[in-house]
């Protein structure tokens, strides 16, 4: 007997010495990430498509049957940018011309006019003052000549434009004592005169330009005096430029951040998105308005934390995206119309500056990524390619190592659930309290154990709530997850104890604390999977 | 092998964690990953309820 018990020992001993190698070596090969991206269900992986600055406040992006085309101010110095113009198709870059080389670059536009012919407008400055130039060119690219819409000593900032047909209708910021919004045309290589929109003492600035399906011209800016930011609209009548409108608050922080006013025509209506502070709030967040064809402005709606919103181009009804302060670092969200907002940026890499358009049913949404080269890159993603989510991924695990990152996932959350566990010790003490209470009437103390299981996690779950007693709590991750969690916990803790014959307060205690461990290890999962 | 009711104990332990693991993954691969969401009243006022039923079950048995 003691001879086949020293057997067994030493079995015991090999297998736990073969278990200790394993742990070690394993490892080795096999690193999981501490981490997973959960991709958005139903979009492609993100491509990187090429480098560029974050010199000019915005990058163009615009689609049509001859591919997706790019307009940034490429660099790494900002009086040294290049305008460059991109058109990919499948995937590919097909053309990359530098339009205009070595410049600072204020603003720059890219639009597309009849025949799918090319529009570019860019403000530059210059020793000499600054200046508005434009340039057309067809698919594949042949050098025109290039046409100085503007030039002025003064400061010229914030160039906005639109492209309607063959017209090219601009708008921006102007110095004449004060800073005031002007508005000019082309069309044929013809510059109409220039309008002064604005007359104020105010300064005038981020003007945006939207022309409609009836060709009337919409516009608005952000006017900064000593009472704040305000965003103002006017459209163009045959009497000439309509009375200014205040449409909302804006932001001091938005317009120091390159923030502009998103504007979109949907048949009669305009709608407005840009970034303010709430009251009492210091982050800024999302604002959305309408305009109705006689003018009458909605009142602005809150929609999430963020800024830069951009409407998609190409849709029939206002669908927005906008960067958004996340967990680690800046993401973007997309708001389809009447759903909630969909994060699509995946991993720790902060992202910014969105643009997007549709292709039918189809969206495309592009940004900019800090580039681990120097620089930034632009990167796209889109739900016309969606990418195939492996159910390990769908789980939220890495899928090059799956088993080694559960193991550690068990592991972790095991031990963070003891945290959490002690951290909720007041509340277990009090449900102890109340349940022992409880015990004290005979109806309640008769009952089986399962109801003594059910009534203990009951107690601990509304208990929790309570906000005097001291508790951490996981993050919530819907309602399923949390009933999921409860389930679990009160069947885990009902598995453990339902043969246990001995009831009083020792089987109260270990009762709630099973519970709560098996409820935290559940709740955290999710939480220690993003972490 | 005689398994000590201690080793036992341990047994249902892992069993009861790895069980509420595979569950809660498995949730995952049927619903989809969830993401952050603040607390519903309603998810509130359920759990109150659930307290509220148990406590009245006992009285009408």
């Amino acid at each position: 007997m003691a001879a086949q018990k020293g057997v067994v020992i030493l079995v015991k001993k090999r297998i736990f010495h073969l278990v200790f190698l394993l742990t070690l070596l394993l490892p080795s090969p096999i690193l999981a990430r501490d981490y997973i991206d959960i991709w958005p269900e139903g979009w492609s992986e993100v491509t990187p498509l090429f480098t560029t600055s974050i010199f000019t406040d915005r990058f163009f992006v615009t689609h049509d049957a001859q591919g997706t085309s790019f307009l940034s101010a490429d660099g790494t110095y900002f009086k040294e940018t290049n305008l460059t113009y991109r058109r990919v198709y499948a995937g590919a870059i097909l053309e990359e011309v530098v339009l205009r080389s070595q410049v600072e670059l204020d603003s720059i536009f890219l639009g597309l006019g009849e025949g799918g012919r090319r529009h570019v407008l860019w403000l530059e400055h210059g020793p000499q003052g600054s200046s508005i130039q434009h340039t057309s060119f067809g698919v594949p690219y042949a050098p025109e000549g290039v046409l100085t819409v503007l030039s002025a000593p003064s400061t010229i900032q914030d160039l906005a434009a639109d492209q309607a047909g063959e017209t090219t209708h601009l708008a921006w910021s102007q110095r004449d004592r004060f800073f005031q919004i002007r508005y000019t045309r082309i069309q044929d290589g013809e510059i109409a005169a220039v309008e002064t929109v604005t007359d104020t003492e105010e300064l005038s600035v981020r003007p945006s330009l939207v022309v409609d399906s009836r060709g009337t011209v919409h516009l608005a800016w952000m006017e900064t005096g000593p009472a704040g930011v305000e965003i103002r609209y006017s459209r163009r009548t045959e009497e000439g430029w309509t009375t200014p409108r205040r449409v909302g608050e804006g932001s001091v922080q938005d317009i120091q951040q390159g923030g502009l006013i998103a504007l979109a025509a949907f048949g009669e209506e305009v709608h407005l998105a840009w970034a303010a502070l709430p009251r009492g709030s210091s982050r800024l967040h999302i604002y959305h308005a309408s305009i109705s064809a006689e003018g009458e402005v909605s009142p602005p709606q809150v929609l999430a934390p963020g800024s830069k919103p951009r409407f998609v181009q190409g849709t029939d009804r206002p669908e927005l995206v906008w960067q958004s302060p996340g967990a680690y670092g800046v993401e973007i969200h997309y708001l389809p119309p009447g759903e909630e907002p969909i994060n699509l940026t995946v991993g720790r890499r902060g992202a910014f500056r969105p643009e997007a358009f549709a292709d039918g049913q189809y969206r495309y949404v592009f940004w900019l990524h800090a580039s681990p080269e120097g620089g930034y890159e632009v990167v796209g993603i889109n739900n016309q390619f969606p990418k195939a989510l492996s159910l390990w991924r769908q789980m939220g695990i890495d899928e090059e190592a799956p088993w080694y990152h559960v193991g550690f996932l068990f592991l972790s959350t095991l031990m963070l659930s003891m945290v959490y566990t002690a951290a909720n010790l007041g509340v277990i003490l009090l449900a102890a309290g109340l349940y022992s209470l409880l015990q004290k009437v005979e109806r309640y103390r008769r009952q089986p154990i399962w109801y003594q299981v059910a009534l203990s996690a009951a107690l601990l779950v509304v208990l929790r709530r309570l906000p005097f007693i001291p508790a951490t709590h996981p993050q919530f991750f819907g309602p399923l997850h949390h009933l999921l969690c409860v389930a679990t916990a009160t069947l885990g803790t009902w598995l453990l104890l339902h043969r246990v014959r001995q009831r009083g307060f020792l089987f109260t205690m270990a009762a709630l604390v099973i519970w709560m461990v098996l409820f935290q290890f559940a709740a955290l999962i999710p939480q220690n999977i993003l972490l | 092998m005689r398994i000590k009711p201690g080793w036992k104990a341990l047994a249902g332990a892992v069993l009861a964690l790895g069980g509420s693991m595979a569950l809660v993954l498995a949730s995952f691969a049927l619903a989809g990953f969830p993401f952050k969401t603040e607390i519903p009243a309603l998810v509130i006022w359920g759990e109150c309820a659930f307290l509220l039923l148990l406590l009245a079950l006992p009285l009408f048995r």
